[in-house]
């Protein structure tokens, strides 16, 4: 459970889908080729919309859809993207021989993972980590956790964020 | 002598051949389904689906052309689908088409799976005439394009998010229902209130004939975390009651798409068309509309190696065959042509 151990954590609040979308563009701004963002969160919460806020961020313009059909969508902004879905996993051996070893360490591309906590072992410990949950009483609203491991990406992250949504003060993460 | 042509498709969860006559006449439409191998795993398990085609495409092709009465000797083109759908399972036929067509010394055709979809309109009695607007609908794709000729097409609108099938079977999955939960939902909604429980219809910006079914799939997931049996509504009447918001979408965007390109000629195509109150709207409306209706029959709507095989067939006669170096497309798109 490597990617569950991030060494920082910020906590958003989204208001909107559109909001959510926002977040993505924003935390586009760090992500560099080589990295991974593993999304979690329950059916219907908006991990595709944040994807598609990640990918918008990074400059691809087109339509952005759920990859839930073919797993994996290939996208090209300023970075190549892979958008890869793995709700109809059930255990991560049926991944063996299709080439997500290489999807999950991108060398030239960043991707990004619904459903990762199917094949949790298959990703790398320096994945970004996405939790989208709702908010109990305002069914608009979503709790969105962003954990990572540098801490420069996380002052730029968080000073960008600010700009546009609630956020969490700086706190140490949680020892859980 | 009568062109036959040798379809192959194996893009998802289904291992097909089939022989057409003349790009309409079915000799033979074998369908070797996985759909039981997958029930076991709750969804299309990629990496059980390339070894299931694997072990079953040569039985398969075997059978439709027995089944045809036609001998190899008497194929004339080999079409077979190169995208979308799984990269592991297009390649099997990919593979097989490419080394049968090489072999046999014969035209390869390797097409675009939605335009196969389309083409099953050609399997029957009455197909459409040009120009139709064709409603594409199943768990990986729902499209709106108005079809002007054989292999000529423009694209009206598409889902901003997830398909319809993609959404039937997520929520009927949330409902507790088995793998595929799409069928599961429409047999189910036949006992249900459709009127019980309103959920969201999407209508996006005036005009638009995009759909979005993720807000609909948020307000079923929503609101099923909060149902209870005892709470007057029923399991049917939940499914009925989504299954109307995602067909009554669909149906008025398509005769919206009719109405705004003065078409008057509706088709289906795809596995969701197999819904019977998706069918059953269509009918109503496109009757009121006074638009003609085509809707192949159930067994054509669903992937199969027939449609597969016509276009096929009528790409060929364009000469819009293919060459030996043809790739599997697991994202081809609308815009990368009809092979």
């Amino acid at each position: 459970m490597y990617a569950e151990s991030s060494t920082w954590q910020i906590i958003l609040r989204s208001r909107s889908a559109r909001d959510t979308e926002a977040i993505g563009e924003r935390l586009a701004e760090v992500l560099q080729a080589g990295d991974v963002v593993a999304l979690h969160g329950p059916l219907g919460v908006g991990k595709t919309c944040m994807a598609r806020g990640i990918v918008r961020g990074l400059g691809f313009a087109g339509y952005v859809t759920s990859p839930s059909f073919t797993m994996v969508n290939e996208y090209q902004g300023r970075l190549k993207i892979y958008h890869v879905d793995l709700y109809r996993v059930r255990d991560v051996r049926e991944l063996e021989g299709l080439g997500f070893t290489e999807l999950m360490w991108p060398e030239d591309a960043v991707t990004l993972v619904e459903w990762p906590e199917r094949a949790q072992e298959m990703l790398p410990p320096q994945a970004l980590t996405v939790r989208l949950d709702w908010v109990e009483g305002a069914s608009q609203d979503r709790w969105i956790i962003i954990g990572g491991h540098g801490a420069d990406q996380r002052e730029v992250l968080r000073r960008r964020l600010k700009e546009i949504c609630w956020c969490s003060p700086l706190t140490p993460p949680d020892p859980t | 002598m009568a062109i036959h042509t040798l379809g192959i498709e194996t893009s998802c969860d289904e291992t097909a051949a089939a022989v057409v006559r003349e790009g309409r006449v079915v000799l033979s439409n074998v369908v070797a389904s996985q759909v039981p191998l997958h029930v076991r795993f709750g969804g299309v398990v990629p990496e059980v689906a390339s070894r299931a085609h694997l072990e079953s495409i040569v039985g398969v092709v075997e059978a439709a052309l027995a089944e045809a009465g036609v001998s190899l000797d008497q194929v004339d083109q080999v079409a077979v689908t190169r995208g979308p759908g799984l990269v592991g399972s297009l390649l099997v036929g990919l593979c097989f088409g490419k080394s049968l067509a090489y072999g046999r010394g014969l035209p390869l055709v390797a097409v675009h799976h939605l335009l196969a979809h389309v083409y099953a309109n050609f399997l029957v009695e009455d197909p459409p005439e040009f120009p139709f607007v064709c409603l594409v609908v199943s768990g990986g794709h729902t499209d709106l394009v108005r079809v002007i000729d054989h292999g000529r097409w423009e694209i009206l609108g598409r889902t901003r998010d997830d398909a319809a099938g993609e959404a039937l079977d997520k929520v009927g999955r949330l409902m507790g229902l088995d793998y595929p939960a799409g069928p599961a939902i429409d047999r189910l909604s036949a006992g249900g209130n459709r009127r019980a429980i309103s959920f969201p219809r999407a209508k996006l910006e005036p005009g638009s004939l995009d759909f979005s079914f993720s807000g609909l799939k948020t307000a079923a997931a929503r609101f099923l975390s909060q149902w209870t049996r005892e709470g007057g509504a029923s399991l049917a009447d939940v499914a009925a009651s989504f299954q109307e918001a995602v067909v009554e979408v669909l149906v008025e965007k398509a005769i919206a798409a009719c109405r705004l390109t003065g078409t008057p000629r509706l088709a289906g195509a795809g596995g969701v068309t197999a819904n019977r109150r998706l069918r059953a709207l269509l009918r109503e409306r496109c009757t009121r509309e006074g638009i003609s209706l085509y809707l192949p029959p159930v067994a054509l709507c669903t992937d199969n190696a027939a449609m597969v095989a016509s276009l096929g067939y009528y790409m060929w006669r364009l000469g819009k065959t293919s060459s030996w170096d043809v790739e599997a497309s697991p994202n081809l798109g609308w815009e990368e042509g009809p092979t």
